[in-house]
């Protein structure tokens, strides 16, 4: 069976008859050399997000992660050359036009980004930006109802004193807190897809692990599906909770493995993937041997197209392996 | 015996808000501290004051024999070169108008090293962390963060140093390039014999790094001994709070 | 021990400095050293004399015999009054910035790393400074000391120490909290080691770029100055002066009437199309791609 690169290898989707939430077919971002030509970011990606489920981007700074997620959702960086479909609900956003995607953001599709400072008006308080939001998309019918479900928003992400805080300023809260509110706002409007980019990664540890913990209580909760992005494996494997939940290793602009979070953290088949779990700090590895990601295998870029290891699992061939 | 570096009683405040209430501890020659605690437990402004970049407002810091607090500034000169800091962002870590040379040259100067040395020990020293003479020429701005990291390292060790202040220097890296920082800080210890304070929020890593741990919650010692016995048998809820963190991130 | 990683040599390359600029800075550049190598060689060109004219060679038109230019209305020959009101103009422009800049980065420095006191006494004594106009500095210079080159020079520099020094203590306070200042403090270094060293270098570029952008403007204001009647005295030649003196001549020969005015706007334009692409280019060495 001879397959082509993008979304034909089955990477965690055993189902071909579930809708998928959000559709991406051969995703390509390029920025400009400054020596001319191109430099791709993105190479040719596929991926289909459901309901309910997470699927983790799992790759390091420079993988083009940040890049791919942010051009999915339409937000794609100006001087970019974006290439390839993304289809959301009938609606291609690489080509909708931007009060479609304004009024797509933040309502049917919501971001949690990685720095909690810069996401949030240091200039307003906590309940005007979460109001405001809800107000902007029609969510409620008047401030007062607003309000009411910004206090219930969150109570519902762990906050306690709703009340007063709804008042603060973010920096009269804390990291941890001002990430939680940056997670209700992004679930405000019940969102069908929610796009975190590394939530936990500028918080302490264990703080961080109680912000994963609240995403996936959530998610089941409101059915969400949830692109993650993280370079944590460990934070990954917390996320990827349930059975049906995938996750998709970056390297150098494309996937190199994708399939269901136990396939692939459990039984990695690239070389990448299994150098990177090899790399977790643990108490039981001798200082000065922590496995280490050699860089021939960090660099390489001649990765072949996805092909399928076991039912829902895929991994990029290498140009030795023999085409069926 | 005396231990490399140790302290007493030390107090500090910021106005109305204390940020480390007499908090004492021991580093022996050789062996790595851990220090572990979340934001704004007071960790980092005890490595400040350890290294006299900071003063407090009570409580002894030793040096191997000498009193760091009451030197003078002639004499906190040479005791610089016993103790040295790698920083958490590598993107400030290194000065970004001057090359890999210029900044490891930089440490040799200040401790009297001449200038026809510079070369010879800079490389000695890259290879050290790994890293080849070319990267002699290249500006902060050119490297990665695991590269950037390893070059304070470097930098760090160039005048020998007897202990080495660790603050959060893995925690902005990925958890990928971590395992080669961490590598680096080992090799360096069973090498020369550097004693490690090793700051860090992060429990999995101190626990993979440390012979002994300081446990910090608000600027309080909360728990202290060897990482085995404390975190096999943690007898603060705190350090429980930190330990139910690395184990559910574990799940691999 | 640790599998070792085989890292490819890497190469460090480095275009020069010139190469980097962009087209638009390197020709600005060009246009401007041209219009230096001049002025600084006027005084061995074939032109004539500035200041010797003949009241029976009065405002000759263009390509009159020997006035290429023509003649103003004292029969001086205008291309060597441009040439040399240029130079004039140029001098005034840009040694106030040179010395602003000098005195601005050391205030700044100072304030920068001194503690709260010794910081408030002097950023608000730069406040101070940043009140006066210029023009009205100016004019209580020449009261005092007497219209001429130096009084300009100096007004035009008191002017500009306080934004100097404003940009030099914001990025000092900045640096001096970073890392690799708080590393060079530990290693045993001496202060001016570490200020030589380390803080300034890496203040240096954002003061460079605000004041090359400075020039433009400062070539402007003392054009403003000169025309106002507080440059130099005639018959020195200073296109601000130029300007004055030409007036009656606009209905009659509007072109020459307005050549300083011209020279003064293309000066202005180039020194900060030169100064941003410095900017770029060395900060392209500074800062994260």
């Amino acid at each position: 069976m001879n397959l082509d690169t993008t979304t034909t290898a089955s990477g965690g989707r055993l189902d071909a008859q579930i809708p998928l939430t959000l559709d991406a077919s051969n995703v390509s971002v390029s920025f400009r050399s400054p020596r001319g030509g191109w430099n791709t970011v993105v190479d040719s990606i596929g991926l289909g997000l459901e309901r309910s489920q997470v699927t983790v981007l799992l790759g390091e700074s420079g993988s083009g992660k940040t890049v791919f997620a942010r051009t999915i959702t339409g937000m794609a960086h100006p001087a970019a050359k974006v290439e390839g479909t993304v289809e959301f609900d009938g609606v291609d956003l690489l080509t909708a036009d931007r009060r479609a995607l304004r009024r797509l953001h933040g309502d049917r599709i919501g971001m949690v980004p990685q720095d909690p400072n810069s996401s949030l008006d240091p200039m307003r308080r906590i309940g005007g930006q979460i109001t405001e939001t809800l107000l902007q998309h029609g969510k409620v019918p008047n401030r007062a109802a607003a309000v009411a479900r910004a206090t219930e928003l969150l109570t519902l992400v762990h906050i306690a004193e709703p009340e007063r805080v709804l008042h603060n300023y973010p920096h009269e809260i804390s990291g941890g807190m001002r990430q939680r509110v940056a997670i209700a706002i992004a679930i405000c409007c019940e969102p069908e897809l929610i796009i975190a980019d590394e939530p936990s990664s500028a918080l302490d540890a264990s703080v961080g692990v109680q912000v994963v913990r609240l995403l996936d209580d959530l998610r089941v909760r409101m059915e969400t599906a949830i692109l993650f992005i993280t370079h944590d494996i460990g934070i990954a494997a917390l996320i990827a909770s349930k059975p049906h939940d995938r996750v998709a290793v970056m390297l150098g602009g494309r996937i190199v493995e994708l399939g269901f979070a136990h396939q692939v953290l459990h039984n990695a088949q690239h070389e990448y993937t299994r150098a990177l779990l090899a790399a977790e700090p643990s108490a039981n590895t001798a200082r000065g041997e922590l496995a280490v990601v050699p860089d021939e295998v960090r660099m390489r870029r001649d990765w072949g197209p996805l092909r399928d290891v076991e039912p829902g699992h895929a991994v990029a061939s290498t140009s030795q392996e023999v085409t069926a | 015996m005396s231990s490399v570096l140790a302290a007493d009683g030390i107090v500090k405040r910021f106005g109305a808000f204390t940020a480390l209430d007499r908090v004492s501890f021991r580093l022996e020659r050789g062996r790595t501290l851990g220090v572990v605690g979340e934001s704004g437990s007071g960790k980092s402004t005890l490595g400040r004051i350890v290294m006299r970049l900071m003063a407090p407002d009570a409580g002894v810091v030793t040096l191997g024999d000498d009193d760091l607090l009451s030197m003078s500034e002639r004499q906190l000169r040479m005791a610089r070169r016993r103790i040295q800091l790698v920083p958490q962002d590598p993107r400030h870590a290194l000065n970004p108008t001057m090359t890999v040379q210029q900044s490891l040259a930089f440490q040799l100067r200040a401790q009297g090293i001449p200038s026809r040395e510079w070369q010879a020990r800079s490389v000695e020293l890259l290879a050290r962390v790994s890293l080849t003479a070319d990267y002699l020429h290249a500006y902060p701005h050119e490297l990665s963060g695991g590269q950037a990291q390893r070059i304070a390292i470097a930098r760090a060790i160039a005048n020998n140093p007897e202990v080495i202040v660790a603050d959060e220097a893995v925690s902005a890296l990925d958890k990928s390039v971590q395992a080669q920082v961490l590598n680096t800080f080992a090799e360096l210890q069973s090498d020369l014999g550097v004693a490690l304070f090793f700051i860090s929020h992060d429990l999995a890593v101190v626990e993979h790094i440390s012979d002994d741990v300081l446990v910090l919650n608000r600027g309080q010692v909360v728990e202290s001994g060897p990482t085995r016995a404390v975190l096999d048998d943690p007898k603060d809820p705190y350090t429980r709070v930190l330990l139910d963190a690395r184990h559910s991130a574990e799940a691999v | 021990m640790a599998t070792p990683t085989k890292t490819p040599a890497p190469r460090f390359q480095r275009r020069a400095l010139l190469s980097r600029l962009p087209l638009r800075s390197q020709v600005a550049l060009a246009l401007v050293a041209s219009v230096g190598l001049i002025v600084i060689l006027a005084p061995v060109l074939p032109i004539a004399d500035p200041l010797s004219g003949s009241l029976s060679e009065r405002l000759l038109p263009f390509f009159s015999d020997g006035h290429v230019l023509g003649t103003d209305s004292q029969g001086r020959d205008m291309l060597s009054r441009l040439v040399y009101g240029t130079r004039t103009s140029l001098i005034a422009g840009v040694v106030p910035i040179v010395i602003a800049t000098a005195l601005g980065l050391v205030i700044g420095t100072i304030a920068g790393l001194a503690g709260k006191v010794t910081n408030t006494i002097l950023m608000r004594g730069v406040d101070v400074m940043f009140a006066f106009p210029g023009v009205l500095l100016s004019l209580l210079l020449a009261i005092t000391l007497g219209v001429g080159l130096g009084t300009l020079i100096l007004a035009l520099t008191l002017v500009w120490i306080a934004p100097v020094a404003r940009i030099a203590e914001t990025e000092v306070t900045r640096i001096r909290e970073l890392d690799f200042v708080t590393v060079a403090r530990a290693s045993g270094a001496g202060l001016p080691s570490i200020l030589g060293r380390q803080i300034v270098p890496v203040a240096l570029p954002a003061v460079l770029a605000f004041s090359t952008s400075l020039v433009g403007a400062n070539i402007a204001i003392a054009g403003g100055l000169g025309f106002i009647g507080l440059g130099v005295p005639s018959p020195e030649p200073e296109l601000g002066s130029i300007l004055q003196e030409m007036q009656a001549a606009i209905y009659s020969d509007p072109g020459l009437a307005l050549a300083p005015v011209v020279v003064i706007i293309a000066l202005s334009m180039l020194f900060p199309l030169v100064g941003d692409g410095f900017r770029d280019a060395i900060s392209g060495r500074g800062q994260e791609s």
